[in-house]
């Protein structure tokens, strides 16, 4: 059997722009979706009537159901409701809603594991709830799950091919319709599995390079 | 400056403190004594509102932290605590951990909040450990960047829960240097503490507490010297 990569040259800028894709979908979706995931945790572990009922529920429901579903409900059953979002967009959403409820747990492990006394001395200097949570608390419950955040990114990366199927023109869609003109069936999944693979690789070095610059304070096993 | 009326705490069903009245003056310095779990830390840390009051008074500088109409933050700017774990912010550099609540609470100018931090960190003796992160000290020099920390809110009575409790024997010394030196500057201190020979020195009063109430108070030498309670004496019989 023979293997013919070569055939494959002409489509590499195709690849490298669907990779493109790929990256900045994952990057919006870990950015919005980080921040609404703390939101999340914050209106979970809140005192407010209902939000954290609410909260709740959304957290279980989006991390106990497939991503495929979720990704179908908003491509195609939010025009049902008048809400026409294209390929794109529909896995943006999709990838950031699912991404918040991941990280609210993420960082409900991360502010749960700051020692009691922290908050304590912000509070006795007079600082107001939010002031505490914001200068005193956040760094230390991030530098404690920055490796499952990181663990999340790259899992949400892998899985945003998963929005190939409805058309986003990212990575793993480029894969399936080189394939398709080409038949060059193993050729193509291997190179563009190593894709994902390097990509993941090198989120994961710059996660290690931003974790030992943002936590240059403490290792993770001290207070 | 501090009066405290038929103070009582409870846990759930866990009364911890029976009947608190207790006044501290300008510029007095007063030890908390007593077994653990007789409730002084409890006390200490009604003073500024760290736990709820169940029923009674607490006023500080005539203002009722007991009223939950009272703005807590108000009281506890002017009321500086030392805890018996330091509990420096980890991610913040020595004088990054001084200047934080003066900038973000009280809007002191940047600048400003950095001389005075670096005026209180020489006062400490730790002129040159600014720029080092809180993990990289020994117990004893955090314990003095946290005294450095509460200082610079110009804090109007200080209150220290075990400050010396964490540390070693040999390093314990150091701590209790800077807070004697606080005392004759006239700093109004309420100081709980398993340090006899400290509250002993320093204190102008000594309050023995056991069960949740005041057994016994009075001067140092009185409190030490001559115990009128038994239980006051079968304790400094146990710890001195």
């Amino acid at each position: 059997m023979t293997f013919y990569f070569g055939d494959l040259l002409p489509f590499s800028s195709q690849l490298a722009a669907a990779l493109w894709v790929s990256i900045y979908i994952t990057l919006i979706a870990m950015a919005v979706g980080s921040g609404f995931g703390v939101l999340l945790y914050l209106g979970k572990a809140g005192t407010l009537p209902v939000v954290p009922q609410v909260s709740s529920a959304y957290i279980e429901v989006f991390r106990n159901t497939p991503l495929l579903v979720q990704l179908y409900l908003i491509y195609f059953g939010l025009p049902e409701l008048g809400v026409n979002l294209n390929p794109t967009w529909a896995g943006i959403v999709a990838l950031t809603l699912n991404n918040a409820a991941y990280t609210a747990e993420i960082y409900r492990a991360g502010f749960e594991s700051v020692p009691g006394g922290l908050v304590e001395a912000g509070r006795a200097l007079g600082m107001r709830g939010s002031q505490v949570f914001r200068h005193v608390v956040f760094m230390p419950a991030t530098r404690n799950v920055f490796p499952a955040l990181t663990n999340q990114f790259i899992l949400l990366f892998l899985a945003s091919s998963i929005a190939s199927i409805i058309g986003l023109p990212e990575l793993m869609n480029s894969i399936l319709n080189i394939n398709s003109e080409t038949y060059r069936t193993f050729e193509i999944l291997a190179v563009g599995g190593l894709l994902y693979f390097v990509v993941s690789g090198v989120f994961a070095l710059g996660s290690k390079a931003m974790e030992s610059y943002l936590f240059r304070w403490g290792v993770r096993s001290r207070a | 400056m501090i009066v405290v009326k038929d103070l009582h705490k409870k846990f759930g069903s866990n009364e911890v403190l029976r009947g608190i009245d207790c006044e501290v003056a300008e510029k007095e310095v007063v030890c908390l004594i007593g077994p653990s779990g007789s409730g002084k830390s409890t006390f200490l840390r009604c003073l500024n509102g760290l736990e709820t009051i169940t029923s009674g008074t607490v006023s500080v500088n005539s203002h009722m932290v007991s009223d939950s109409r009272t703005d807590i933050n108000v009281v506890r700017r002017q009321v500086g605590m030392v805890f018996q774990h330091f509990n420096l912010f980890p991610h913040l550099r020595v004088v990054d951990n001084v200047t934080l609540a003066p900038t973000k609470v009280s809007r002191v100018p940047r600048e400003q909040a950095r001389q005075k931090a670096l005026a209180l960190l020489d006062k400490v003796g730790l002129a040159d450990k600014t720029h080092a992160y809180p993990g990289s000290l020994s117990g004893g020099q955090q314990q003095r960047v946290a005294i450095a920390r509460a200082l610079a809110m110009d804090p109007t009575v200080m209150l220290f829960d075990e400050p010396t409790s964490a540390l070693d024997p040999e390093i314990v010394g150091e701590v209790l240097t800077v807070m004697q030196t606080l005392a004759r500057e006239g700093m109004t201190m309420v100081v709980v503490t398993h340090e006899m020979g400290f509250a002993r020195e320093v204190a102008d009063r000594a309050i023995f507490m056991d069960g949740g109430v005041v057994v016994e108070e009075g001067p140092p030498a009185q409190v030490f010297g001559a115990p009128r309670h038994e239980r006051t004496s079968n304790f400094l019989s146990k710890v001195l």
